[in-house]
């Protein structure tokens, strides 16, 4: 991942699909705080569906949903960005 | 805003791409041309809530589109709305209330190929609340004259690379502390629950509880509050008939009491900073909230008997907002 501008600017690029946080971000295991509605809906029901099929097959399913959502919202996400970039740091 | 039939008219032969909300015989007297619409006489105005049957309230598309193209999707059909969405850009819908597209929708949007990563945004048209079972909600479409009550209608309107679609939605109810209610099935009624993990009937819980029935079930979808809102109890037969679908396995609460309905109404509103490029709110609050003749603030639109930001929401104002996100980076960056 790059984090090409400072810690107070904008965070410029999502964590490649194979990053686990994506798996986390989906499951649930890793919470997420947002306002934007597109993002809101699609954790919760990825939650959803994850809980009622936890399988691998599955969990891709969802990743590369979420990864497909969260690449089209990117020009408007912010916070949700950090905290993506620091639970990948985090590890 | 809201406009004559003759000025509604000239604009389509002008050539503009437009949204519409009026009666059935204000829009069946408009010509063919780059519309949709759908049926309802209740709007909300600059000077306030109206009724009205004559006028017809209108949203034109933003002079940045790139392309704006109508079409019309049956029940099969449906499920690939956001495969044929434009890239960047927004997809607009109208539904009529209660033909199977509706139910097929609210059921099954979420799971939709694409959906949210490509905004849909609409509503579901109704009638006069005084002809609820007596009149069927339409929908149009403009450019082939068409008035339809089993489909719905899209207009996918595409975005130049600057522009960014975002939706949001205001709603005056949250989650309650009470009972934590699940339901076996998905589905528009319910008869059997669970109440805090123990089974019991929906509609002798609610009557126990004597409920008013103007404040929803709502879940908290990871922030963003979602409704659904409660159309009948039939305590005698054990069924509850809802507005939208509950969903099996998600967690619902009795939204919490609002002490005064259409103050928290006036409040939440008021507090909306941005002009969006559409918006539209449920009967209901128009209804409970006494929205005749008061004023949104900058939340004018259809009042509509189902919301769609991604997924069909009830009681709930849905706004499209057209972002310049280069003019933002720019800034930022300076």
């Amino acid at each position: 991942m790059q984090s090409t501008k400072s810690p107070d600017s904008k965070v410029t690029a999502l964590p490649p699909i194979t990053d686990p946080v994506w798996g986390r971000l989906v499951s649930g295991e890793k919470e997420l705080t947002s306002s934007n509605i597109a993002i809101n809906l699609l954790l919760f029901n990825s939650r959803l569906r994850y809980k009622k099929d936890p399988s691998r097959s599955n969990l891709s399913i969802l990743i590369l949903h979420a990864y497909e959502v969260f690449k089209k919202q990117e020009p408007i996400l912010d916070d949700e960005l950090k905290q993506i970039a620091s639970a990948v740091c985090a590890r | 805003m809201l406009h004559s039939i003759a000025e509604v008219h000239d604009k389509i032969a002008a050539g503009a791409s437009l949204l519409l909300a009026g009666s059935e015989e204000a829009l069946s007297q408009l010509p063919r041309g780059n519309w949709i619409g759908g049926t309802i006489p209740y709007f909300m105005e600059r000077n306030g809530g109206v009724c009205s049957e004559s006028q017809v309230f209108v949203t034109e598309i933003p002079q940045e589109a790139v392309k704006a193209h109508a079409r019309e999707y049956t029940l099969q059909d449906l499920p690939s709305i956001c495969k044929d969405a434009p890239e960047n850009g927004f997809s607009f819908i109208i539904i009529p209330a209660g033909c199977s597209v509706h139910s097929a929708y609210a059921e099954d949007a979420p799971s939709y190929e694409g959906m949210f990563s490509k905004p849909v945004v609409g509503w579901v048209s109704g009638v006069h609340i005084s002809q609820v079972d007596k009149r069927r909600p339409k929908v149009f479409l403009g450019p082939v004259g068409k008035t339809l009550s089993e489909s719905a209608v899209v207009m996918h309107v595409a975005l130049p690379r600057c522009k960014f679609a975002q939706l949001d939605i205001i709603n005056v109810f949250e989650p309650g502390a009470g009972d934590v209610i699940t339901f076996p099935a998905s589905g528009f009624s319910a008869c059997r629950c669970s109440v805090n993990g123990k089974p019991a009937n929906f509609a002798h819980y609610i009557s126990d509880l004597r409920h008013d029935l103007r404040i929803p079930l709502t879940a908290d979808y990871n922030g963003s509050f979602v409704n659904v809102s409660l159309q009948s109890v039939d305590a005698a037969n054990g069924i509850v008939k809802f507005y939208a679908p509950v969903f099996s396995g998600v967690e619902y609460t009795l939204a919490k009491p609002i002490a005064d309905y259409v103050a928290a109404f006036e409040s939440t509103v008021r507090n909306h900073p941005v002009e969006p490029v559409f918006s539209c709110n449920c009967v209901l609050n128009y209804l409970h909230a006494g929205l005749e003749g008061r004023r949104t603030g900058k939340l004018t639109g259809p009042v509509t008997f189902g919301e769609i930001a991604h997924q069909l929401l009830n009681q709930t104002i849905v706004s499209l907002l057209i972002r310049d996100v280069c003019q933002e980076e720019r800034r930022a960056e300076h």
